[in-house]
């Protein structure tokens, strides 16, 4: 999770509540992936997470063992935007209506993003078809 | 000067002709084939159409991706990248699509990359496919006709995460 977002931070006079949000919604996201039988590829998982994520990762976790309910309900993909008024991204597989395009499920934002100058959106997408 | 714009003239037809007679790689070939097999390929009146790729070994620790690039046209810098990983399935090499985007270059990004539609992803997979790109811009380009995307062999294993996906708990 810190290597996919960690480039993301609060912006100025920004609620950090936001961003941690965003990280629960996205931990609950990638627990979901890994649950799959074929798992989507991810950011490795090399350097240190910083204590927010991994205390984030690791409440996530516990709560899902436990039986907790599950923030993003199933859900499995996610992303990122610079479009502030993002409804959906198109799977680009042809097929019309809701099965060619991922709509959005819960979106988080603005965050400073250090490698691009432009505000950015953390998106929990719907699988395509739903 | 009319002997000068001939040579640089000839000079470029000849770099035309090597560049096009390239022979297509058969990953590059077998993974365009699963990008039509799964409709993820434009639809058009055009009989060949435009790919660069790149392979990466080193970004996901144990996987090999195949990064693709469709090119809108032959001489255009903008079209749909795909990420597609390389896995084994009884013994037959496996295509598994797992994300993609079309993107324009940009000079406003820092990146150099605008993604018209985002990828799947943190900003982590977005660098990646962004480098990836802007590495394949400077590799030879590859035309590859309709026809030939449509024939692929029957024992080609091609996946997508557009595929209907059961959970573990539900086998």
């Amino acid at each position: 999770m810190t290597n996919e977002v960690g480039s993301l931070s609060t912006p100025k006079k920004g609620n950090p509540d936001v961003l941690g949000d965003a990280k629960d919604a996205l931990a609950n996201t990638l627990i979901n992936n890994a649950n799959l039988d074929n798992p989507a590829k991810v950011a490795p998982a090399t350097g240190t997470a910083s204590t927010q994520d991994a205390q984030i990762m690791r409440d996530a976790a516990t709560n899902r063992a436990n039986g907790g309910a599950d923030p993003v309900e199933g859900r499995t993909q996610f992303g990122t935007t610079h479009n502030p008024s993002i409804q959906s991204r198109s799977a680009m597989n042809h097929l019309k209506g809701a099965a060619g395009r991922e709509t959005v499920y819960e979106k988080f934002g603005p965050f400073r993003d250090s490698v691009s100058r432009r505000p950015t959106w953390i998106v929990i997408y719907n699988d395509p078809g739903h | 000067m009319k002997k000068i714009t001939l040579a640089i003239s000839l000079l470029f037809c000849l770099g035309a002709t090597v560049y096009s007679q390239e022979q297509t790689p058969q990953r590059l070939l077998h993974a365009a084939q699963c990008l039509e097999a799964k409709k993820f390929l434009p639809s058009s009146e055009a009989t060949k159409l435009t790919f660069g790729y790149s392979l990466d070994e080193k970004s996901y620790p144990g996987d090999r991706v195949i990064y693709l690039v469709q090119y809108e046209a032959p001489a255009h810098s903008n079209g749909l990248v795909f990420a597609i990983f390389l896995t084994e399935h009884d013994g037959h090499q496996a295509f598994n699509i797992q994300n993609n985007a079309s993107f324009v270059l940009s000079k406003d990004e820092p990146s150099g990359v605008s993604f018209v539609n985002p990828p799947l992803g943190g900003t982590w997979t977005q660098e990646h496919l962004a480098a990836a790109i802007k590495e394949i811009e400077k590799q030879p380009r590859f035309a590859l006709s309709v026809k030939d995307l449509s024939a692929a062999d029957p024992s080609l294993v091609c996946e997508a995460y557009t595929d209907p996906q059961p959970k573990k708990s539900e086998k």
